[in-house]
């Protein structure tokens, strides 16, 4: 580890100059510095490392991680940065500030799978290496991957370790003063795409590993969060005992055999298919909604196979298999089923979704001519143990739809346009706030070398999304319908629609970046402590460098 | 039927039925007895490889199976002499580290070695020596593009072959954004002997997140269902900065990961007997780009490519022989909905004119596809094309569409065109929703069924079995099949193999849940 080591990462730093802010937007002032930073870097993050209030700038290439550290005067990216160079066995890393008295971000390595090591940031200077735990179980062949395995898992605010192992995700639950219990496996649900044999010109070799973490939450209701893993072969709930010096128990508390239900409802032999109702094939879905459906505050099982509905309740303890209390049936094709309030009384009720018949000869007339579908709710209320053995309510959805061939059509139609607009979209947009009025937005443009700013812009988007919002759904009404011809109709196709905002407008703001702008992107980012947005634009990434512009607001 | 035997395996949950029968042939040049063998496994969908691991002449099957408690296995069913194949299969384990598995001929030792890939190393073994302590031999150091094994399944690969034809296996292996050749010799020994990397070096890194196409959906009483699509190009910058936050950066995913390349094709392409590699990527005009680097027997191939050129990228792009002449050409078929156009570009001196095709044709169907024949009278080329047709009278009045079959002949071209402009002959098959079943294959006309040196046209029945039909020497299509395997399973996928060293071809057949071996008796 030295400064200036690999200084060939980061080739050049210039200029740093103030812009101030021109008329309408005399308060923005920025501090302007270019940069050059290597091709191969792969991840830039932006975290305090040294507790000094201002972030700093954290490049990763191949296993060389580097810090420029800001400073009053901004960057110098010359000479004011450290790095580290990790050794081949380094399989993943991470930032942390777990291991920080100090709360600032530390920068943490799994090395070989089986040893955490953390580096802590002083001034401006990486310290050797600490190690967090050693002895672990853990297996990643090789790789240098972003790993998020520091985690505070049981909420007690001391930081865990997620490892990945064979199959499974190891846990090693933290106590706080440096010691951990002992390790849980829990069934891992790696996702995986490999593809090593090509024929064809148009596919690609490689490989896309996608490892989810494991849904924590407080399943019985008893105040601390408990571990669900679900797999396609099972649902594993460790429920936590928060009083224990073993958080987690060893096994499951309870388990559903997913394995066992999708072999007894899902096996499929297309010689016993019904050609004159294939929707019949409904029967082989399954589903398991883990849900507080009594109102006690602890989850219950829903679990549908095909069209037979089974609900166990959920106990402090685990769950009561012994006995479904109760078991409903649904004839027709059940699509899925949900849990919703309908009723407004507090309590989640079942909503039966069902669809009607539909065979190879509907299918083939669909082809040509445009056709329909009846989609069917039935909602069977909720009375606080148990669901009523009779819906009270049915909402038909009438699905319309033109012919599979017009869809083909417009599809095609679609994309062209789409296209046409990816060939001409050359003009880069992003949103920031960079004015100390945060109720509205304001809108940055990289245009003609130069970066445009429009004050105060952009309304904040309302990410809230009704029940049911695109049937339009009210309690009062029961008939719905989709019409996707006239929604194909209505399909408006834009480029980038932040530009629509400003057309005909003046910028209140154009800062001249002085370079020029060959492949650009904008990037509002909190560097200094000033608490507005700064901005990094880059202005060309090639195949040996990656240049830009840093405007740091004054 | 001569002998029906049944047995469970037990212990790997696979079934198979050991069935010799005899077909009644609706001619008698059709072959008429074949050993049937039956597996039954759970992804039934999954690779099958054949080949001959124990150097007996007959290939045998090879599939990976999975045990929880177990982990991976393959599972081989070794061919016995009369054609049929051992009930219960050898099992080699597969170590965790491996990545994936090929076969190829390594040690004196008749028969197929297994090559094992890790993510940093080629190994061999032999299935003839139990367990992998003596047997195992290190080959080569290499990182692999693919670093974790998948535990429930085995990765094949199958492109392994002797690329410079000096009588020893050779390994083109995909690596850490790169290719590496490596040149094989006597002793399992193996060099590298060229390195070379398919992404275009003069550009940035393809960027690891696709375009954004944002979707907004809005009802409202004057306009009803209103889709508002906009659309952002990814950039080199995308998911490259990130505002750390130490509560927001709990991400969904311990880990997320994805390498990819464009993945280089070994050809022949070229006068010499070598194979060469071709590869497609993005130009810096932002365009496609063929990419092709000529194999010298002594160095191997270049690490720039030897020529390029830029490509419309628009359909499908195929590399296959349309001439006739055992070197590639590239065929692209594009086009909206059904009107489908497709260019023939032919390979000339081992490269192509890309921006010229020799010729264009123009079909009006939906999911056209072609396939590059030669003439049974003289060897000629010839063009079939197969498309969908939905005439709406037809599906009105009986819900029905319509598959087309079009054979093109080449002693009527155009100078410098393949095939003639019109098709020689045209068939045409109505398919009601009765006969779905026979939707479920394409006929093709690659395979010669009864070992008469003449392509044959076979296909899946409305009933769900499979038959073949002659094709005369004016490429007509018979009317009536001359051979039919009926099986109590719907065939839903058929391939024609040599499993053994006579001359009679043998089948493999996929049904729903298990597929069919079938080796022609004498």
């Amino acid at each position: 580890m030295s400064c200036c080591s690999h200084s060939s990462a980061f080739l050049y730093l210039g200029l740093c100059l103030t812009i101030p802010g021109l008329v309408a937007a005399d308060e923005l002032s920025f501090t302007q510095q270019t940069f050059q930073l290597s091709a191969d870097v792969e991840h830039m993050i932006i975290a305090d490392t040294n507790s000094d209030g201002l972030n700093d700038l954290i490049t990763v290439r191949d296993h060389v991680i580097r810090v420029y550290f800001q400073d009053a005067t901004g960057f110098n990216f010359e000479s004011g940065f450290d790095e580290l160079e990790l050794t081949a066995d380094a399989v993943g890393w991470n930032i942390s500030s777990a291991y920080s008295d100090s709360g600032s971000a530390s920068i943490v390595a799994l090395i070989d799978g089986t040893e955490v090591l953390v580096w802590h940031i002083k001034d401006q200077t990486i310290q050797p290496p600490q190690v967090v735990k050693s002895g672990l179980d853990g297996y990643l062949s090789k790789g240098f991957y972003r790993l998020h395995f520091n985690r505070d898992v049981n909420g007690d605010g001391h930081t865990d370790l997620v490892i990945p192992g064979v199959g499974v995700l190891n846990i090693y639950v933290s106590d706080g003063d440096g010691h951990y219990q002992p390790k849980l496996s829990v069934q891992s649900d790696t996702r995986m795409r490999t593809n090593l044999n090509s024929t064809q010109l148009e596919r690609r070799i490689g490989q896309e590993i996608r490892i989810p973490l494991m849904e924590l939450r407080d399943v019985n209701s008893d105040g601390f969060d408990d571990l669900i893993s679900r797999t396609d072969e099972r649902l594993d709930v460790f429920l936590a005992d928060g009083d224990s010096k073993q958080y987690f128990p060893a096994t499951p508390s309870y388990t559903l055999d997913i394995a066992e239900i999708e072999q007894r409802v899902s096996y499929f032999d297309i010689d016993d298919v019904d050609f004159s109702n294939l929707t019949g094939l409904l029967s082989m879905v399954h589903e398991e909604i883990l849900e507080d459906i009594d109102g006690d505050g602890i989850d219950d099982l829903l679990l549908r196979e095909g069209g037979k509905i089974s609900l166990y309740a959920g106990t402090i303890d685990g769950m009561n298999f012994e006995q479904a209390r109760q078991v409903l049936r649904s004839g027709g094709n059940v699509l899925t089923t949900f849990l919703f309030d309908e009723n407004e009384d507090g309590l989640k009720d079942l909503w039966l979704w069902r669809v009607e018949s539909i065979s190879v000869g509907d299918i083939f007339v669909w082809l040509a001519l445009s056709g329909s579908i009846a989609i069917e709710a039935f909602i069977y209320p909720n009375d606080g143990e148990r669901f009523a053995r009779r819906p009270s309510r049915k909402i038909t959805v009438n699905l319309k739809f033109p012919s599979a061939i017009r869809l083909a059509t417009t599809a095609f139609a679609i994309m062209d346009d789409m296209k046409e607009y990816e060939a001409s979209e050359t003009v880069q947009t992003s949103v920031a706030n960079l004015d100390r009025d945060l109720s509205k937005e304001d809108l940055l443009v990289l245009i003609n070398s130069q970066l445009q700013i429009f004050l105060n812009q952009i309304e904040p988007k309302d990410d809230s999304i009704d029940f049911l919002e695109t049937l339009d759904y009210d309690r009062n009404r029961d008939e719905y319908e989709i019409d996707i011809r006239k929604a194909i109709n209505a399909i408006r196709i834009g480029g980038n629609p932040h530009l629509d905002l400003i057309q005909d407008r003046a910028a209140d703001l154009s800062i001249d970046l002085q370079a020029e702008v060959v492949i650009g992107a904008i990037i509002p980012l909190q560097l200094n402590d000033d608490g507005l947005d700064d901005v990094l634009v880059f202005t060309e990434r090639n195949a040996s460098h990656i240049k830009g512009i840093l405007l740091l607001s004054n | 039927m001569k002998q029906n035997t049944k047995k469970l395996n037990s212990a790997s949950g696979t079934l198979v039925t050991i069935v010799t029968l005899t077909l009644l042939p609706l001619f008698c040049f059709a072959q008429s007895n074949y050993v049937a063998f039956e597996l039954l496994r759970d992804n039934n969908w999954s690779t099958i490889v054949t080949e001959d691991v124990n150097g007996d002449g007959g290939k045998d099957i090879i599939v990976s199976n999975y045990r929880p408690g177990i982990g991976r296995e393959l599972h081989i069913f070794h061919q016995q002499p009369d054609g049929s194949f051992s009930s219960i299969p050898q099992r080699i384990e597969i170590k965790t580290e491996i990545i994936a598995v090929g076969f190829a001929d390594l040690r004196p030792e008749p028969g197929m070695e297994l090559v094992l890939f890790t993510s940093s190393a080629v190994f061999s073994l032999s299935t003839a020596s139990e367990g992998y302590a003596g047997n195992i031999k290190q080959l080569l150091q290499w990182d692999l593009i693919a670093t974790v094994p998948d535990l429930e399944q085995v990765q094949f690969i199958d492109s392994i072959t002797d690329i410079n034809n000096d009588g020893f296996v050779d390994l083109l292996l995909p690596g850490d954004g790169v290719y590496g050749f490596f040149k094989g010799s006597e002793h399992e020994e193996f060099e590298l002997v060229s390195r070379f990397s398919t992404n275009n070096e003069n550009l940035p890194p393809p960027p690891t997140f696709d375009d954004e196409i944002s979707v907004d959906l809005s009802i409202n009483a004057e306009e009803g269902v209103v889709i508002d699509l906009s659309f952002q190009a990814a950039t080199p910058y995308n998911g490259l900065v990130e505002q750390w936050n130490e509560q927001a950066s709990e991400s969904k995913y311990l880990m997320n990961n994805e390498q990819w390349m464009p993945s280089a094709i070994l050809a022949n392409l070229n006068d010499d007997d070598l194979v060469d590699i071709v590869y497609l990527n993005v130009g810096e005009d932002g365009l496609g780009q063929l990419n092709i680097h000529y194999q010298d027997a002594t160095t191997g191939f270049n690490d720039k490519p030897d020529w390029y050129g830029s490509i419309n990228t628009e359909g499908d792009l195929r590399l296959i022989d349309m001439n006739q002449d055992q070197r590639l050409d590239l065929l692209r078929v594009s086009g909206d909905g059904k009107d489908r156009s497709a260019r023939f570009f032919i390979n000339k001196d081992g490269h192509f004119t890309l921006d010229q095709p020799s010729q264009i044709m123009r079909f009006s169907g939906y999911d056209v596809r072609l396939n590059f024949l030669t003439s049974n009278l003289d060897s000629t080329p010839v063009l079939n094309v197969s498309y969908y047709t939905i005439p709406i009278v037809d599906v009105i009045r009986n819900a029905s569409i319509n598959r087309v079959q079009l054979m093109y002949g080449s002693d009527k071209v155009e100078p410098g065109q393949l095939f003639n402009r019109r098709p020689d002959t045209a068939m045409e098959e109505s398919f009601s929703a009765a006969d779905v079943l026979g939707l479920s294959g394409e006929m093709s006309m690659q395979f010669d069924v009864d070992g008469d040196g003449v392509n044959d046209a076979l296909y899946v029945t409305k009933d769900g079995t499979l038959a073949a039909k002659k094709i005369d020497s004016k490429l007509r299509i018979a009317d009536q099949p001359f051979w039919e395997y009926i099986s109590s399973r719907t065939v839903f996928e058929f391939k024609v193999l040599q499993l053994n060293t006579d001359d009679n071809p043998d089948l493999m057949l996929r049904h729903g849940t298990t597929t069919t071996m079938l080796v022609a008796a004498p």
